[in-house]
């Protein structure tokens, strides 16, 4: 009890909306493949993900394409359901594997990033814009048409290739990448651990007729059930905004909340879940399942320490 | 006053720090039409090239400062500036120190909207190393890495496989880096299962030799085939046994090894289809080997002097049975270190059946022949070479030791006028060498070794009987068999030191070597009479030429290996003495002769992706031993040979201008080629025939023969329509002089070759090509009427279909049409079709397939002249319908 009194006098005074930034429409959207070899003793299996990049005019967000799409098909199975049922009885979900929930968003004319974490809640972190020196060569390739030139750098431990595209005239990358004349298209590192690779573009303003942002706002149904875990299903998904019901906290912070819940998963729920205004009476429940969390091994994280 | 001069002093201080500043800087600031800043813009600084290389972000009050790097070339930068909802914009860089403002419009659309297509093309360029991805350019009708190469942009592939990017022949094909197969690379073409490589790189100025890198100047083009990871792990082959009517096979069974350290592609082949194996074994630089070797090895003197070979690609009318062992192995002993082993052996029986009519029209005559030939070859083909080479930083040593051994046997029955004429060759070659080459860094420099040896040994006998021509050849007296041998056994060596000294610009190299050639002509030509005793035919058809070539040559060479100027500058002086003697004939001639032989080559690069190039050469040129034996040799049964001259010497001076240029990212290539040769001869050569002899005699014309050439090559990707377009053009005209009816005419000729082609992917089920080629050559002379005049054009077409993955249709077909003069049209046109289905389990793809399904066997031309009709005919081996067996291992 005492724990769970702990995590919920941490949670429940960074509970608050965070908009500093206006929401962003996004007008393209980029498709990365990015692969990571998490467990080095697995050299052939390395975790893959779709991801995508929504440019807009003052942000960019970089996001799992995978989690977007689990995530309208939930919808879909709850809404589909939900009119066979009319409201009542059980409502068996199927969710494939739903990506990573972590969201960068970057806003090049504030100089400011942002990193969403996803742990029931969300969590915003503000992290430093990624100064990065680059160092621009001759090399060009052409992707889809797209022509791009090659830059080099050592960022986060590792060293980088990028393949910046001048015509697309967007500072913007996928994950931290960025900062270049250009979009980057595609970009690894040396040992190919870390891999975004390039996947199409596309066109997002000719796939809704929204106007401006505001038209865009979410709007939530009176009597609709609220979906914990959901992102953006309810939203227009062109909208570049930093969730409102974020909770903001610092990367030290959330490194204890990851720790405690993979300590005790269902503490965590609880309290979560309370700070969330939801609730969740386990002692109640009788088929109440312990809540175990496997986390793969992960000896190769995407950021390496320096060597000194 | 102290204040005015610190003021003064201030001024001109701030005025040095801004000259300071500017050196090294562009200012400017950044403002949208309604005078409005506009921050966070990008601001590149373009190199001509159209590379970016500095940017900047514009301040929130627009400016902007963008550094110039040190290397710039100054001159030729503009400053490009983008931002997303303004169209971009560029300004030419005149004068750092001057402020350069942009004034953005605003553009409608934000971002240029674009559309991706999957599996579209890319390329990569890095220095002189292009790179293009197999995937991208594969369907799944392909087999080998050959299939998909021809359809690369840039790079061309010739009916006998060779292979050339922007119009130059490539010197190699590498695997995984490796050299294991030199220029017979039609091995790696027609094996390698495309699905294993990764990726084709096309490497300009190649200097595969280490030491020499960024030191002496190479202009070679060659091909690398990087190996897929999961490729290079286990053994790969691609089987195929296939099975038909009427009575056909054919087989291929291969395993390749891709290892970093071990390559190696063996297989063995057979068929009865009509696909020569011998075309694997073609080396697509002989030339250029023979002649840096300086060897001018003997050529073969017999033949059966049997017809040509119809106008058509070879598949279409070869009659075979062949077969071939073919194993390529290379070891990698340690970094640098390797051991390569290549064998062949190679078994064929080749047949060909012609039937000839000819119509003389004499005032008040004709006179009528009838010929038909039988033919038959029977070549037994043995290739061994050993080959070890250490290629490090400081170290080269390249040894190869190479054995061919041919055993080759024709036959040939000939009927004219129902007079049979049965000739028998046979032409057995033995050729050994050995070629050493060492350089090792003495101080800075670099000392090189070179020795080479070469022996060959070719007996040829030919036999014709029985009874044939007694009149000329046995008094009129019936005999058995006329008999002809030849044989020209030749020791030759070439052997050198060389010192290169390198400095920062150039590379001088020292060099001082010497050649030794030694021949002996022996022929004799003979008939055998009834009783198995043999007569020379007369005092005159024997032969035991002499024959000794010594060089001793010194060269100095200069090398400039830069980025933008490559120049390569070689420069030797020889002094020959050549000396040939036949007791019989009391022939015994030498001659002396101090030759300079100078080469120039420079290339320019105009931009990163083009430059121009420049060839300059004067060689001089002297005829072999073949020009100079005076005794009669029958070469073919029509051609009794010999010559009552002296060798031939001639000046042969080469200037050719090139342009290459090609953009990788739009995958566009171009390059156009000229060159003029000029060739001066101190005689002119000519056959006269008298009393049935052929002899050769010289004139004293001096001679001379021009002749211009102009080649031009293009291609491009489309990526909208998904296709590959290339063309070609050439152009050249020949002068020379000619001995016609005992007088000199001088003659032109000119021959013009245009080609199209294109590659396309309709959809991910359907792919199509096509590919034209329209010949034409003529040659006529000012002096006489007569003009003659040839044009073909040829067209192939290939479409493939695959409604599903697993099932795969291919239809196909080649027209071939000639126009010449005084002659009806040829027509011909061949179609193929196959279906191809693959299951999964086992995991077999069975292909049946009908070639020559228009069931086309004969192919017949007709000739007429003034006076003469001429019609012949040849067997075409018709339809084949082939079941084939495909599965991997």
């Amino acid at each position: 009890m005492k724990k769970h009194l702990l995590l919920l006098a941490i949670l429940s005074p960074l509970v608050f909306s965070v908009m500093a930034q206006q929401p962003d429409v996004a007008n393209t959207l980029v498709h990365y493949k990015f692969s990571h070899l998490r467990d080095t003793t697995k050299p052939n299996e390395p975790y893959k993900e779709n991801m995508m990049l929504m440019i807009g005019k003052k942000a960019t967000a970089y996001k799992s394409y995978d989690r977007r799409l689990a995530d309208l098909q939930v919808k879909k199975q709850i809404q589909e359901q939900l009119a066979a049922n009319g409201g009542n009885g059980n409502i068996r979900i199927q969710r494939r594997n739903g990506g990573s929930g972590t969201e960068y968003y970057m806003f090049p004319n504030e100089n400011k990033f942002v990193r969403k974490e996803k742990l029931i809640n969300n969590y915003i972190i503000d992290e430093p814009y990624p100064a990065i020196a680059w160092k621009i060569t001759n090399d060009t390739v052409s992707f889809a048409g797209l022509h791009c030139q090659k830059a080099t750098t050592h960022f986060k431990g590792r060293d980088y290739t990028a393949w910046f595209c001048p015509d697309i005239p967007v500072h913007g990358g996928p994950w931290k990448l960025s900062g270049l004349p250009g979009l980057i298209l595609e970009a690894y590192d040396a040992k190919k651990e870390v891999v975004f690779s390039f996947d199409g573009i596309e066109d997002l303003t000719k796939t809704t007729t929204a106007k401006t942002a505001t038209d865009l706002q979410p709007v939530r149904p009176e009597g609709m059930v609220k979906m914990i875990g959901f992102d953006d299903a309810e939203q227009d998904p062109r909208l570049i905004q930093i969730p409102s019901d974020g909770i903001k906290t610092t990367q030290k912070e959330f490194l204890k909340l990851q720790e405690a819940m993979r300590k005790d998963p269902d503490a965590f729920m609880q309290s979560a879940m309370a700070g969330n205004g939801a609730n969740m009476n386990s002692k109640g429940n009788q088929t109440h399942v312990k809540m175990v969390i496997n986390t793969p091994v992960e000896n190769n994280p995407v950021e390496l320490p320096e060597k000194k | 006053m102290t204040k005015a001069i610190v003021t003064v002093g201030c001024f001109i201080m701030s005025l040095l720090f801004a000259a300071d500043a500017h050196a090294q800087s562009i200012q400017g600031n950044i403002k949208d039409s309604t005078g409005k800043a506009v921050p966070f813009a990008n601001v590149s600084l373009k190199a001509v090239t159209g590379l970016i290389i500095s940017y900047t972000i514009s301040k929130a009050d627009g400016g902007y400062v963008l550094r110039v790097p040190a290397d710039a070339v100054k001159g030729d930068l503009s400053v490009m500036v983008s931002c997303v909802g303004f169209n971009k914009q560029s300004k030419a860089v005149t004068e750092l120190a001057t402020p350069l403002n942009f004034i953005l419009s605003p553009s409608v659309s934000q971002l240029k909207t674009v559309t991706v297509r999957p599996n579209q093309p890319w390329l990569h360029t890095s220095g002189d190393t292009l790179s293009y991805k197999v995937s991208d350019f594969s369907n799944p009708q392909d087999r080998v890495i050959g299939d998909v190469i021809k359809k690369m942009p840039g790079i061309a592939v010739a009916a006998d496989g060779k292979i050339s990017y922007n119009g130059k022949a490539i010197s190699n094909v590498y695997i995984g880096g490796d050299n294991l197969l030199d220029d017979k690379y039609n091995i790696a073409t027609n094996t390698v299962p495309h699905g294993v490589v990764d990726q084709v790189q096309v490497i300009e100025n190649n200097q595969p030799i280490k030491m020499l890198q960024d030191k002496v100047v190479s202009d070679d083009v060659a091909l690398n085939l990087t190996i897929k990871k999961d490729a290079k792990l286990q053994m790969v082959g691609q089987e195929s046994v296939g099975a038909g009517l009427p009575g056909n096979y054919d087989m291929d069974l291969n395993a390749m090894m891709f290892k970093d350290k071990y390559k190696a592609i063996n297989y063995i082949k057979g068929n009865n289809t009509g696909y020569d194996v011998q075309n694997d074994l073609v080396s697509h630089n002989l030339g250029n080997y023979l002649q840096r070797l300086n060897n001018d090895k003997p050529a073969t003197i017999l033949s059966l002097g049997t017809v040509n070979d119809p106008d058509l690609p070879q598949n279409r009318y070869l009659f075979d049975q062949s077969g071939i062992i073919n194993l390529n192995n290379l070891v990698t002993i340690k970094k640098g270190e390797q051991l390569r082993v290549n064998f062949s052996y190679l078994h064929d029986t080749q047949r060909q059946d012609y039937k000839q009519q000819t119509q003389i029209f004499l005032p008040g005559d004709t006179i009528r022949y009838n010929e038909t030939q039988a033919n038959k070859f029977r070549p037994d083909i043995l290739h061994s070479q050993f080959t070890l080479n250490i290629n490090k930083d400081k170290y080269y040593l390249n040894d190869a030791l190479i054995m061919d051994y041919s055993h080759k046997n024709a036959y040939s029955s000939l009927i004219t006028n129902g007079i049979p004429v049965n000739q028998v060759l046979k032409d057995n070659l033995l050729d050994f060498s050995n070629e050493f080459n060492l350089m090792q860094p003495v101080k800075s420099n670099i000392l090189e070794v070179y020795s080479y040896i070469n022996h060959t040994n070719e007996p040829e006998s030919r036999t014709i009987g029985p009874d044939f021509n007694p009149a000329l050849f046995d008094h009129g007296a019936p005999y058995s068999q006329l008999q002809q041998t030849a044989n020209v056994p030749t020791w030759f060596t070439n052997d050198y030191v060389a010192f290169k000294i390198p400095t920062d610009h150039v590379t001088q190299t020292y060099k001082a070597g010497f050649i030794l050639q030694s021949q002996k002509l022996s022929s004799s030509l003979n008939a055998i009479q009834v009783d198995n005793t043999s007569a020379l035919v007369s005092d005159s058809s024997v032969n035991r030429l002499n024959w000794s070539r010594e060089k001793v040559y010194a060269e100095a060479g200069y090398d400039v290996p830069g980025k933008i100027l490559k120049i390569a500058l070689s420069l030797p002086v020889s002094v020959q003495q050549i000396h040939y003697s036949d007791s019989f004939y009391d022939l015994d001639k030498s001659l002396t002769r101090l030759y300079f032989n100078p080469q120039l080559r420079i290339k320019y690069q105009t931009g990163v992706e083009n430059y121009f190039s420049f060839l300059y050469n004067y060689r001089n040129d002297i005829g072999n031993i073949q020009d100079v034996y005076r005794g009669g040799i029958l070469r073919d049964y029509r051609t009794l040979y010999a010559n009552n001259a002296d060798l031939t010497e001639s000046k042969d001076q080469l200037a050719a201008l090139g342009f290459n240029y090609h953009k990788a990212l739009t995958l566009f290539f171009f390059s156009i080629n000229t060159s003029y040769n000029h060739i001066t001869a101190n005689n002119i050569a000519s056959s006269i025939i008298t009393n049935n002899l052929q002899q050769r005699v010289v004139l004293p014309f001096p001679n001379t023969i021009d002749s211009w050439a102009v080649s031009g090559y293009i291609s491009k990707y489309s990526f909208a329509l998904h296709t590959t377009f290339s063309g070609g053009a050439q152009w050249m005209s020949n002068h020379s002089n000619q001995i016609l009816n005992r007088t000199l005419l001088p003659f032109n000729t000119l021959a013009t070759t245009l080609n199209a082609g294109a590659e396309t992917k309709v959809s991910n089920q359907v792919t199509f090509s096509y590919k034209a080629i329209l010949n034409q050559t003529s040659s006529h002379s000012s002096a006489a009427n007569s003009s003659y005049s040839v044009k073909q054009l040829v067209q192939q077409a290939a479409v493939n279909y695959n409604p599903v993955t697993d099932l795969l249709f291919r239809l196909s077909g080649d027209d071939y049409l000639t126009y010449r003069q005084h002659t009806n049209d040829l027509k011909y046109f061949f179609a193929d079709a196959s279906i191809k289905y693959k299951f999964s389990k086992p995991k077999v793809d069975v292909e049946l397939s009908a070639v020559n399904f228009l069931n086309v066997k004969n192919y017949s031309s007709q000739f007429l002249s003034a006076n003469t009709f001429t019609a012949s005919s040849y067997a075409l081996p018709g339809r084949i319908a082939l079941l084939k067996l495909l599965f991997n291992i």
